[in-house]
């Protein structure tokens, strides 16, 4: 195994459970997905045909996939306390997202559907959710579209500013003018006047793609 | 007026609101105004504003990766009410012609906390979004404003 492949430390019980946690429901769970995905290619099961509500279809395929890893989730609940003690800054890596980068290049899907699953059920620290989701956006891989999208879609409407923050800046960096109806439902109950304006930013980015 | 890069959401005027009341500032402004030997770098921007991406750019490119890079803009009379001495040190960014408005301010910890009470009463705060900023470093490098090396360094991973 090369260093690029090696598993970021002290994840190996998370691989364990992914070796043992291959059953019906998740298979059952699997096919269902594929065959929805096969039926309407990527861009259809995205796209808003006037079926159903795109980000509805979205937060369903992300959902249907399978359970989160729970000793994914606890790697992920470890390596975000351990993010409290840094200090973030624009554009300069720390310590935090270099792990985390390590492990969504190592499990994928699985590690977006474990940050989802720890947001989504604990209090989390702001700067750090922050930070996590201007990585967890700005990665590059078509198969984690959806989790991302959901991730950043519920982040919108966290009770923090500075989480709502990331979201914003991770739908900027996404650049995908589907986020653009979402932002501005979001700008309709935000309360701090720079996130309205940086949401004008980047919707006005966003509709140059249309 | 002066420009200073920070992380913009350590500056929301509602969230700084509670503090200024009591005469106080939060302590995650403070902290991001971070000095070096007791000098905080800041950058003057032109009247009408006309350098502000430039300068965000200046910074930006100095650092590991491209990104969102946030900043709050103020009056340089908070500086002088605040008996901060402003030292005509230039820049050392990439952009040699844009590190003719660099400054340091001269801060002992009391005056730092009077420079964040000031920001965030009377200043304001802004991003250039990433996809704006890799632009902009495009458009650096074509106009000869950056070395070429900056975009090799910045490609999209």
């Amino acid at each position: 195994m090369s260093a690029s492949t090696n598993p970021p430390e002290g994840t190996l019980r998370a691989d364990k459970w992914n070796r043992i946690h291959t059953g019906a429901g998740t298979l059952m769970a699997r096919i269902v997905l594929g065959a929805a995905m096969a039926a309407t290619g990527p861009d259809g099961f995205l796209s808003p045909l006037g079926r159903r509500r795109n980000d509805q279809i979205i937060a369903e395929s992300s959902t249907l996939a399978h359970e989160a890893n729970p000793y994914l989730v606890q790697e992920i609940r470890k390596l975000f306390e351990q993010g409290a003690h840094e200090f973030f800054q624009d554009g300069v890596e720390s310590n935090f997202s270099r792990k985390l980068l390590a492990i969504l290049r190592h499990y994928g899907r699985e590690a977006f559907q474990a940050i989802a699953e720890y947001l989504s059920s604990e209090s989390t620290q702001p700067d750090v959710t922050s930070e996590a989701l201007r990585w967890v956006a700005d990665y590059n891989d078509k198969s984690t579209f959806n989790n991302r999208w959901n991730i950043l879609h519920s982040s919108l409407y966290s009770s923090s500013p500075r989480v709502r923050d990331g979201a914003i800046l991770g739908f900027a960096a996404i650049d995908d003018p589907r986020a653009i109806k979402l932002l501005r439902e979001a700008k309709t109950s935000e309360r701090i006047a720079e996130l309205r304006v940086l949401i004008d930013h980047v919707v006005m980015q966003l509709e140059r793609h249309r | 007026m002066l420009l200073r890069t920070v992380r913009q959401n350590r500056w929301y005027k509602a969230d700084a609101a509670p503090f200024l009341e009591k005469d106080d500032v939060p302590a995650d402004s403070v902290n991001d105004l971070i000095t070096t030997g007791n000098l905080l770098s800041v950058w003057i921007l032109t009247d009408d504003r006309s350098n502000l991406e430039r300068v965000v750019r200046a910074v930006a490119v100095g650092r590991s990766h491209i990104d969102n890079a946030g900043y709050v803009v103020f009056d340089s009379t908070a500086v002088e009410n605040a008996g901060i001495e402003m030292l005509e040190n230039i820049g050392e960014s990439p952009d040699a012609e844009a590190n003719a408005w660099h400054r340091d301010l001269s801060l002992s910890g009391n005056k730092m906390v009077a420079l964040a009470k000031a920001i965030l009463r009377d200043g304001e705060s802004g991003q250039v979004l990433k996809v704006r900023m890799r632009e902009l470093v495009d458009e650096g490098v074509q106009q000869g404003h950056l070395p070429a090396d900056v975009q090799k360094k910045f490609q999209k991973k």
